[in-house]
């Protein structure tokens, strides 16, 4: 059984946003509005984290490309009182909208902060909603919404694949960030294929996770930018 | 709940699953108004380009049915290798945009009042015909004026032959690279920008460069970045005013007084000059002017050498620039001693009173680290052979127009000098001399902010009895239009586009549309042709093409001719050509015009990815077939004044491109601009970047709400406390926009307004960092 996971170089992040705008258009995201702003309730299931150091002229700036981290011990299953949201057997933690009752316990539980909660109806001009993308369901007000590794995307590749007879590869199953990533900063593909990319960077001296002494042991894998560690 | 996942999931599969085997085989007939039905939809992929920057990148756009859903790279583009920029993901929001003009527009009442009405499109063509041919019989064509940005497209030279047909030497194109452009001229004798061979150079000086998020070939730019800097195979040194995005991924970031970069390039120089740093070889055999020479009149004139060790004077330069001289001398010795080294200008220096002599001081650190036409130096991009336009017959009437001089006073059309000298454009367009407008033409790529900036765009329109524009939207730019004509976007018609002469190797995308024009929008160059078509034979006969699709493909033969180049190819099958090509090999890969267009429609596009070096006379083409130095450059030459008096105004205002912005703003992309604000976690709130220090003196905390204010405007934003600006700088970024899609209180909030009307003395450019500021809070 594959278990997807994902490695981003710091080293080559430009904090460029391609991957934050891909996200969005993938996954049929509405664009905030200055009301969402002053309340703070945007979403974006991918976002680029800037953090800070130093003081004039000495200072330094690192980019962090954020999706959720698909933990392995995830907190956010653990509260669920419905079921909503759980950890496929592939790794992947995802989200039934039809389920969630919207109690928001997981995303108060997510200690990444990585979750978000529908405060108000999703909505598109009437012309935008052409290019909705119709392998995603569109959120209702008062769900709770996440990255799912763009998901869909692993359906059709195994329909794909069944339907010509052979099996799954892993260049099959790209999520829309990492296809769109111009530096080519995000990798992505199953941790368990010790022929893949992702298998060997993890091995990386580099490598670190968010908040790794949590225990959430999340599947997305960071490569330090120079001396910096996590 | 686990059995009833696998169950869902099933379903979900099955449904896929006829999705699937559906595109794969045959459409079914459904009724699209039934929701239940719309899974039968059928996807496609269409290969085009992406025009939402001058840049154009291949992109692949995701169709279901008549929808156009998602854009991705095209992988085999070498531009950006199956990536897309945020502003390409957006690309979408521009085509569904609700603010995109459905039919013709006619202003009526006041030209202030923002009422219109819509015509059809034959009252709208013939209305513009008619005014056209009024002023052309009245011997009046060479004051229509035809307003635009470069598009490096076919779109371009259409145009640009109408107007010469029609007969007005105004075709006006912002060019923010004019500086750079010219002091190549100067240099090198080539009207162009060069290529900067990122992929080989070891070192970079950059100055202000914005290669990573504004250059026209920043895709091709961060996929270089992102493999040379994880093998850390490169260090790259940014010089700026500002932490800016490149300052961030810079090893170094120098921080230095806006307006002084020359000066430090100068200082460089001359670290070079005295230790004997230079490339000698290089120098003696590439350059003229170094050493002293003697002129024709037999009088002894100072070279470049003399002249930096005679007026340079260190101390003087640090103190100038705020750089302190250990650096100076430290970058000195590292450009020459990495090699090879790249000092990279951006056109942003030249957004300043002495614009230009600052980046010609900094080609010269190119020239004397004999780093030009070398691996990872400056080369020059081999043109793709698109076939000419057949020449074009003038009649007298357009013979005597194109004789006048140009409005904006440049040279005009007959050399390449087309880039528009907004300041000579303005005092033109004022004083009505040395002609006035009876006709201005706004085209399609106009950038909406540019009258923003304009302080005196009233008075010009109300000047110019008659505006015509081409803008699929709404916005500052059209609204000062009478009439409207409005132009598709770029998924819905035929085109092409060439990457820039940044990138060193030609490559020519080229689209078909996507989905047919919405609402009753038509491609602008099929509005063009039928322009011309009511126009009268003696137009009419240049233009023999039946639409702009006739034009582009007839144009697209002569790539199939030149015997060079491919049709987008395989990495395998493009470093195969690389390595006959650059042994003098081609192989035919297509049998006929027919396929070779077939193959071309289908891959997206042509390339060529050899480079030739050593071909000595394209590179040099000034009249010594050599490097010129420019030897009576001096440092007085790059002091700067500032508008606005030091006491009342202590602060230097710096205003700087977003990244992806510098060409258009993307106010029609909420997604694109929602993601600009993110180093300083805000979405729709422009801001303003003020030091620490600063700000506590002045008791100013982040996120207060603070006025900026010039002798000339003022505008408010959220206080942002950055470490990455010194403390005399406020940096305002420009073209953030605070409102989605035109909702929400229309304020002109535009920092262009605090400017006061300063020029680059040499190209006319709207001066961007020589104006004092204070800030208060209200």
């Amino acid at each position: 059984m594959a278990r997807w996971g994902m490695v981003i170089d710091l080293d080559r992040c430009t904090g460029c946003q391609a991957c934050v705008v891909a996200c969005k258009a993938e996954n049929n995201v509405p664009f905030s509005t200055p009301e969402q702003e002053k309340r703070n309730r945007a979403i974006s299931w991918m976002s680029v984290l800037t953090v800070r150091e130093g003081e004039f002229p000495e200072i330094k700036e690192r980019f962090l490309p954020r999706p959720c981290m698909h933990c392995d011990n995830p907190p956010c299953v653990k509260v669920c009182p419905v079921g909503a949201t759980y950890k496929n057997p592939e790794g992947i933690v995802a989200q039934v909208y039809t389920r969630c009752i919207g109690c928001r316990y997981c995303t108060n539980n997510c200690p990444y902060t990585l979750k978000y909660f529908n405060y108000f109806r999703p909505q598109w001009p009437k012309e935008m909603k052409n290019y909705l993308n119709p392998d995603v369901s569109p959120r209702q007000v008062g769900v709770v919404e996440k990255c799912t590794f763009c998901h869909h995307r692993l359906q059709k590749a195994k329909e794909k694949a069944r339907f010509e007879k052979r099996e799954l590869k892993e260049e099959d199953y790209v999520p829309a960030c990492v296809q769109t990533c111009p530096t080519y900063a995000i990798s992505f593909g199953d941790l368990n294929n010790p022929k893949s990319t992702v298998f060997r960077l993890v091995q990386s001296s580099r490598a670190f996770r968010l908040l790794e002494e949590l225990g959430t042991e999340p599947k997305v894998f960071y490569l330090t930018e120079g001396e910096w560690h996590g | 709940m686990p059995v009833k996942r696998r169950d869902f999931l099933k379903i979900g599969g099955g449904i896929s699953l006829s999705t699937a085997l559906n595109s794969c085989v045959s459409r079914r007939t459904y009724d699209s108004t039934s929701k239940s039905n719309w899974l039968g939809a059928v996807e496609h992929w269409v290969p085009t380009v992406c025009k939402a920057c001058p840049g154009g990148c291949g992109i692949l756009v995701r169709k279901i049915d008549d929808r156009a859903v998602k854009i991705e790279g095209n992988p085999l583009h070498p531009m950006n290798k199956g990536r897309v920029c945020p502003k390409g993901q957006a690309g979408l929001q521009l085509l569904y945009s609700p603010d995109r003009i459905r039919a013709p527009l006619k202003k009526v009442g006041n030209r202030d009042s923002g009422k219109w009405e819509t015509l059809n499109w034959e009252e709208a063509l013939q209305t513009v015909t008619s005014r056209l041919l009024q002023l052309r019989n009245a011997g009046k064509s060479h004051t229509v004026i035809y307003l635009s940005q470069n598009s490096n497209d076919s779109s371009d030279d259409l145009i640009k032959r109408f107007l010469r047909v029609y007969g007005t030497p105004n075709y006006l194109a912002i060019d923010d690279w004019a500086a750079l452009k010219k002091a190549y001229h100067l240099t090198q004798g080539v009207y162009d920008v060069l290529a900067l061979d990122l992929e080989n150079a070891k070192y970079v000086l950059s100055f202000g460069a914005d290669f990573l998020t504004n250059w026209p070939n920043l895709m091709e730019n961060q996929r270089t970045f992102g493999e040379k800097r994880a093998k850390r195979d490169i260090k790259i040194v940014q010089v700026e005013p500002r932490f800016s995005l490149e300052a961030s991924r810079a090893d170094d970031w120098i921080p230095i007084t806006p307006g002084t970069e020359g000066l430090l390039a100068l200082g460089i120089a001359s670290v070079i000059i005295k230790e004997r740093l230079y490339n000698e070889i290089f120098i003696n055999k590439f350059t003229m002017f170094f050493e002293d020479w003697i002129d024709e009149k037999e009088k002894r004139k100072i070279g470049f050498k003399n002249s930096i060790l005679r007026d340079i004077r260190l101390d003087h330069i640090s103190d100038l620039t705020g750089v302190p001289l250990r650096t100076i001398i430290e970058i000195a010795k590292e450009f020459s001693a990495n090699k090879p080294a790249l000092a990279v200008a951006d056109c942003n220096l030249s957004f300043h009173e002495k614009g230009f002599f600052n980046i010609l001081a900094v080609q010269f650190l190119n020239a004397l680290v004999g780093n030009i036409d070398s691996p990872g130096g400056i080369l020059r991009q081999r043109k793709a052979p698109l076939t000419e336009m057949p020449p074009v017959a003038l009649d007298d009437s357009a013979k005597k127009a194109l004789s006048q001089e140009r409005i904006d006073k440049t040279q005009g059309h007959g050399l390449a000098f087309e880039a528009l000298n907004i300041e000579n454009f303005i005092k033109s367009a004022l004083n009505q001399a040395p002609y006035e407008i009876n006709c201005l033409i706004l085209s399609k790529s106009l950038p909406g902010f540019f009258f923003q900036g304009l302080k005196r765009t009233k008075e010009i329109q109300k000047n110019i009895p008659f505006i015509v524009s081409f803008s699929p939207f709404l916005d500052e730019q059209s609204s000062l239009a009478d009439i409207i004509l409005p132009d598709a976007t770029y998924f819905e018609k035929w085109q092409d586009g060439h990457v820039s002469s940044l990138s060193k190797i030609p490559v020519v995308g080229i689209g078909r549309p996507v989905i047919k024009p919405l609402y009753q929008s038509k491609p602008f160059e099929d509005i063009l042709l039928t322009l011309t078509k009511r126009m009268g034979p003696d137009l009419s006969q240049n233009f023999p093409w039946s639409s702009y699709k006739e034009l582009l493909l007839d144009r697209m033969k002569g790539l199939f001719m030149a015997k060079r180049g491919s049709v987008f190819a395989t990495p395998y099958e493009e470093a195969q050509l690389r390595l006959l090509e650059e042994r003098g090999w081609w192989i035919p890969q297509h049998d006929s015009l027919d396929a070779f267009m077939k193959d071309l429609l289908n891959k997206g596009g042509w390339q060529d990815p050899s480079y030739h070096f050593n071909e000595r006379s394209y590179i040099y083409q000034s009249p010594s077939r050599k490097f010129e130095f420019f030897p009576s450059l001096q440092p007085q030459d790059l002091k700067t004044q500032f508008s606005g008096n030091s006491s009342e105004y202590p602060f230097h205002l710096y205003l700087y491109d977003l990244p992806y912005s510098s060409e258009d703003s993307g106010a029609n992309m909420p997604w694109f601009q929602e993601t600009l604000g993110f180093r300083f976690n805000l979405l729709w709130k422009t801001w303003v970047e003020i030091n620490p220090d600063t700000a506590k003196e002045l008791e100013i905390h982040d996120k207060d709400l603070i006025y900026v204010e010039s002798p000339f405007g003022k505008v408010e934003g959220i206080a942002k406390v950055f470490p990455g600006i010194k403390p005399q700088i406020i940096g305002i970024p420009v073209n953030k926009k605070e409102n989605v899609l035109g909702q929400g209180e229309k304020k002109n909030n535009n920092p262009l307004t605090l400017l006061g009307e300063t020029y680059d003395e040499q190209t006319g450019m709207l001066s961007w960092h020589s104006t004092k500021v204070k800030i208060y809070k209200p």
